[in-house]
């Protein structure tokens, strides 16, 4: 297995270039935020002053600078997983491996944390990131891997997976005022392959949903429907998940 | 800074909070308060007159720290040095860093015989200065030189031991229980065993170097067989830098996995 081109295995070296945030809750007791961002930073070889620098600046990317004396260990679940992250991106590497970077997070601290990550993806840095949580994995990005028992499923857009699976054709739900009448319209389109209806609404079974779209606001003018929402319940990671190892 | 060194800082700072120290050092304070006791029984005037200050450090030294404490303090450091990072998950920080795995395991080792010197020899020392102020003035200064020479055979304990029990620790999964099997068993036993097993063993040749007679080393001191000095530093010498150089070897090439 080679990272960046270069073997894994006892080659320390490369950690230079790569951060890495473990899933585990897991520190150094009584250590205070700082002490254990500069104390790991350390061993990267920088010279105390240099040290300092990074870890105050990787703590205050990841908003702990107001906690950064306190102890670890009064810190919230959210701010340990925060100061993890700092470990991981202080020493400015090229590629970061995110192993469930934001479990134990408040919604803010999500928020801020998917934020950070896109930014850090804008700036050039390769991330990777493992989460069972696909919603937040989807939140991030489009490009994916999915991974079933070690075994490679998918890989690629998330859209892109989902129209190569051919046995579970679209579910689109159509949200409107009078479900019956839009059914009625719907039922003999060769596209669609399957119908329910639902008191506020149509759930269409479709093969072609891009023809189904393109096709549908016709309808929808011609007979006045009014159409209050537009839903796809399977086009997401969880659903092309669920498909493909169930 | 230099990665031993930043390695050596870290580990010192961890061991330094770490329970196991405040354990050790609670430890490290039952000898002293021996001694306390000791010259305060031997200063009311109840002791019998062949009991002197000097017989009770030798007594205590030789007893309770060769063969009782240096063997529970190293043994509860050694063994901790890669297996509490383990246990506890924090090893994978050390993994991810631009630093050798034989660097992480040197530098470990180090901050552990600094923790471990610092419990066992002020503690020892206490003890000597106590016990002494049972005997007539001047006899404290005169014996200086057994101190020092007791302290460094602690000192050599305190390096052999803790690369022994390092090794057992990146070793076994329960080093602990395979440390305290080893200790009980072959460091204790096998030294009652007369001949040439027992030159098998760290305190064999720890105990060649203790300055003391026999008649104070308790009854172990007759089942010894002799070994010059030099003989011992250099076997202790030859065995220490094997067994680092073992450890680091397991280290560098064993995959950890942690526990989930």
């Amino acid at each position: 297995m080679t990272v960046l081109g270069e073997p894994i295995w006892n080659n320390p070296e490369l950690n230079r270039r790569v951060g890495f945030c473990p899933e585990q809750d897991a520190f150094y007791s009584g250590m205070t935020g700082l002490r254990w961002v500069t104390g790991l930073l350390s061993l990267n070889g920088y010279p105390p002053e240099e040290t300092r620098r990074r870890a105050l600046k990787a703590l205050e990317e990841m908003d702990l600078l107001d906690a950064k004396d306190k102890k670890i260990g009064a810190y919230s679940k959210g701010m340990r997983q925060r100061v993890k992250l700092a470990q991981a991106i202080a020493h400015d590497p090229q590629i970061l491996f995110l192993d469930e970077p934001l479990s134990g997070m408040d919604p803010m601290g999500r928020r801020h944390t998917i934020r950070l990550i896109k930014t850090w993806a804008a700036a050039g840095r390769s991330i990777i990131v493992s989460s069972h949580i696909l919603h937040e994995i989807e939140s991030m990005t489009s490009s994916i891997l999915l991974v079933n028992h070690g075994r490679i499923v998918a890989e690629g857009n998330v859209h892109e997976i989902r129209e190569l699976i051919e046995d579970h054709p679209h579910r689109i739900f159509i949200q409107c005022e009078d479900p019956r009448q839009l059914a009625s319209r719907l039922v003999g389109w060769p596209m669609v392959a399957g119908m329910r209806l639902d008191e506020d609404g149509v759930e269409v079974q479709t093969r072609k949903p891009d023809l189904f779209f393109n096709d549908l606001p016709d309808v929808i003018l011609a007979d006045k429907v009014k159409v209050t929402r537009l839903l796809s319940p399977d086009d997401n990671l969880q659903a092309v998940f669920d498909y493909l190892v169930k | 800074m230099n990665p031993l060194n930043a390695v050596f800082r870290l580990s010192l700072a961890v061991l330094v909070k770490s329970r196991r120290t405040l354990m050790i050092g609670i430890l490290c304070f039952m000898p002293v308060l021996g001694s306390i006791f000791g010259t305060a029984f031997m200063m009311s005037g109840v002791a019998q007159q062949e009991l002197t200050g000097f017989s009770l450090t030798s007594f205590i030294i030789v007893n309770g720290y060769v063969h009782v404490l240096l063997l529970v303090v190293t043994l509860f450091y050694g063994t901790a040095l890669v297996s509490d990072e383990l246990e506890d998950k924090t090893i994978t920080y050390l993994l991810v860093r631009p630093v050798s795995k034989s660097t992480i395991y040197l530098g470990k080792y180090l901050a552990y015989l600094v923790a471990a010197s610092l419990l066992l020899l002020p503690s020892a020392a206490l003890c000597f200065l106590i016990s002494m102020a049972a005997d007539p003035p001047g006899e404290s200064s005169r014996h200086v030189p057994i101190l020092l020479q007791d302290l460094g055979v602690l000192g050599i304990g305190i390096v052999a031991y803790g690369a022994l029990y390092a090794v057992i620790g990146a070793v076994a999964k329960r080093p602990v229980f395979v440390g305290l099997a080893f200790t009980f068993i072959w460091e204790t036993v096998v030294t009652f065993i007369p001949g040439y097993l027992s030159k098998l063993t760290i305190k064999h040749y720890l105990s060649a170097l203790l300055p003391h007679a026999v008649s104070q080393r308790g009854i172990i001191g007759f089942f010894e067989s002799a070994t010059s000095p030099v003989t011992a530093v250099v076997v202790l010498v030859l065995a220490t830098a094997g067994l680092l150089a073992l450890g680091a070897w397991v280290f560098t090439n064993r995959e950890y996995v942690l526990e989930q």
